[in-house]
């Protein structure tokens, strides 16, 4: 068994390698790292939404506040891309804990509802502050990131294809804090909140504590992603904290699979790819995204994730 | 003092629209324990319908607008039957994102069939303003606010008064045993969705001829009858009431002495504050009443 699992691991490594030398053309490229940019944000949201149960509608403002930090810090202080990936997810994480604070004392839907007025909150002043986020206009020219070491090394990360090894090396980060932090103590923390927040308050977890910590984690996550979403495309607008972002996540996290390591970048992937086939316009995805997210809450409540294991669990076992 | 008065007058007549959303939206949670997220849905299709009505047919606005909510109410029906019922005993959270699902569906629908062109229904009052003290107004806000105050009275005298009123209190209390002394719990369902639905589409029909009718103009609408119902405390429709016609003083003041430009932050903040000090609402504890 445990054979199989480790070339299944392998063959899985090497397919996600060499994935975009299949894919050559350039738009393929590009769907891959989006979809993988997305898989960052899932991961974050999934934390929180998957394996404590909440639900934080405003979590894309993580995202938007890791871009804006990278994207400030480039224009006025003139960073680059290396201190953003440190800058944003300690940033995000602080607006984390400040947003967490008040709003994981409440529960259910109105801990929802408070997170999006946060979102919303900061997305009326990302679109009126003109003078230092510029509005709605966004932030245009953001660099791609640089490795340069004088006389040794001097590369830029320009093309799909560097960027899809650069991202899909976040995820790969991604997946192992994810993992290590559900196989600890602190998932199994999570799992009795997630079950029953009374009973495991009553029997010694300090649930708002736990909480916090996938918020704050999941919130690190985003604003990283955030940054590497600035980067990838060169500008920021106040859009990234707004219903899409909100929409598609949870959609990508339902569908994939909530409170399961695999499911998030299952739904990702899904996600951004199926609609790009089909070359839908923007609200006609949105469309779909709605009937996919009611249907699969509806059919499908564990989400692919499940539904795989569901047929594994089904498959005749072979000793 | 004009200032004063003129933005008093002005947050009343928004305030009422945000307590007719929001009593439809207490009204449903009351009964069902969720939060619908297609409210502000129900607003924007109650908004073209009359828009079409009017414009395509030949009816009166005064006639579109009961015309309208029954459209919206049926298609708020559905919206029951389709991604509510089938849920029946799920957590709250799984109708939260199932009515999400909906509500991005058909908002998008809308947008790629009517674009995103902001329309005005047409008033069928002239727009000459009439001056009460020196507070400009227009005779459509009187009709509004008269109107909407009229329903509002007339909602709470039915789930006070009436037979089916009684029925949707007794469920809002204890399901099961509603259903045990023979009530159609089922049918308590449908005509709450229905006037849930109904009410925010009167209010997205009255509110029409003033703002722009484009698909996406639920969204603020939702967000505000949140507040309006979390603040007045959930399931409580006198809470929403009240609290819906300070939510909209609140924002109009904010807009006319501190910065128009974040009106609708004020909304929100009062909301957090309200769920910090207050979870209960301000107006004491929830329950449909």
């Amino acid at each position: 068994m445990n054979r199989r699992r480790y070339v299944f691991h392998v063959i899985l490594g090497i397919l996600i390698l060499a994935l975009p030398l299949i894919f050559s053309s350039t738009y393929a490229r590009h769907i891959l790292v989006s979809s993988g940019i997305f898989t960052l944000l899932c991961l974050g949201l999934n934390l929180t939404m998957g394996y404590t149960g909440q639900t934080p509608f405003g979590y894309p403002v993580f995202f938007g506040l890791g871009a804006y930090t990278t994207a400030i810090g480039f224009t006025y202080l003139g960073t680059n891309f290396w201190h953003g990936l440190i800058a944003a997810p300690v940033l995000a994480g602080i607006f984390g804990f400040l947003i967490g604070y008040p709003s994981l004392r409440l529960r259910g839907p109105y801990f929802a509802i408070v997170t999006l007025a946060f979102a919303e909150i900061v997305g009326l002043i990302l679109n009126n502050w003109v003078s230092f986020t510029r509005g709605s206009m966004g932030i245009p020219g953001i660099p791609s990131p640089k490795i340069v070491i004088p006389g040794l090394i001097d590369f830029t990360f320009n093309q799909e294809l560097k960027w899809y090894y650069l991202v899909a090396a976040i995820c790969a980060f991604y997946l192992l804090v994810n993992r290590s932090l559900v196989r600890s103590y602190v998932g199994e923390a999570w799992l009795a909140i997630r079950e029953n927040e009374d009973l495991a308050e009553a029997v010694g977890v300090h649930t708002f504590k736990w909480k916090m910590m996938a918020f704050v984690v999941g919130a690190m996550m985003g604003g990283m992603a955030g940054c590497v979403y600035a980067h990838y495309y060169n500008i920021v607008s106040p859009d990234l904290v707004g219903f899409y972002y909100i929409t598609t996540t949870f959609a990508m996290v339902i569908i994939g699979g909530r409170g399961t390591l695999l499911g998030p970048v299952l739904g990702a992937i899904l996600f951004t790819a199926v609609p790009e086939y089909l070359r839908a316009a923007k609200t006609m995805r949105l469309v779909l995204f709605g009937v996919i997210m009611l249907l699969g809450i509806i059919f499908m409540p564990q989400g692919l994730n499940g539904l795989i294991t569901d047929i594994r669990g089904r498959l005749p076992r072979r000793k | 003092m004009e200032l004063f008065l003129q933005q008093l007058v002005n947050g009343l007549v928004i305030g009422i629209i945000y307590s007719l959303v929001a009593i439809g939206l207490t009204v449903i949670y009351g009964i069902f324990d969720i939060i619908n997220m297609t409210q502000g849905t129900f607003f924007m299709i109650g908004a073209f319908a009359a828009y079409f009505l009017t414009k395509y047919f030949g009816i009166s606005y005064f006639l579109s607008i009961p015309l309208a909510m029954v459209i919206t109410g049926i298609i708020g029906i559905l919206v029951e039957r389709s991604s509510v019922r089938t849920l029946r005993g799920q957590h709250a959270i799984v109708f939260l994102l199932s009515t999400m699902g909906l509500m991005v569906m058909l908002e998008n629908l809308a947008l790629s069939i009517w674009g995103a062109t902001a329309r005005q229904l047409a008033s069928p009052f002239s727009p000459e303003p009439v001056v009460l003290l020196g507070v400009f107004l227009t005779r459509q806000k009187i009709f509004l606010f008269v109107c909407a105050a009229v329903m509002i009275f007339l909602v709470r005298r039915f789930i006070k008064a009436s037979r089916i009123g009684r029925a949707m209190r007794a469920v809002a209390t204890d399901q099961n045993t509603a259903a045990l002394m023979g009530i159609d719990v089922n049918r308590v369902f449908i005509i709450t969705f229905g006037l849930g639905a109904a009410l925010s589409a009167a209010a997205g029909v009255l509110l029409g001829p003033i703002f722009d009718i484009e698909p996406l103009m639920g969204h603020l609408t939702l967000i505000k009858a949140f507040i309006v119902v979390i603040m007045g405390g959930m399931g409580n429709i006198t809470g929403a009431f009240y609290c819906g016609l300070i939510l909209g003083v609140a924002e109009s003041m904010g807009a006319g002495y501190i910065d128009v430009d974040y009106k609708d932050a004020f909304g929100l903040i009062i909301m957090i504050l309200v769920l910090l000090f207050r979870p209960q609402g301000l107006l004491g504890k929830g329950g449909l009443r």
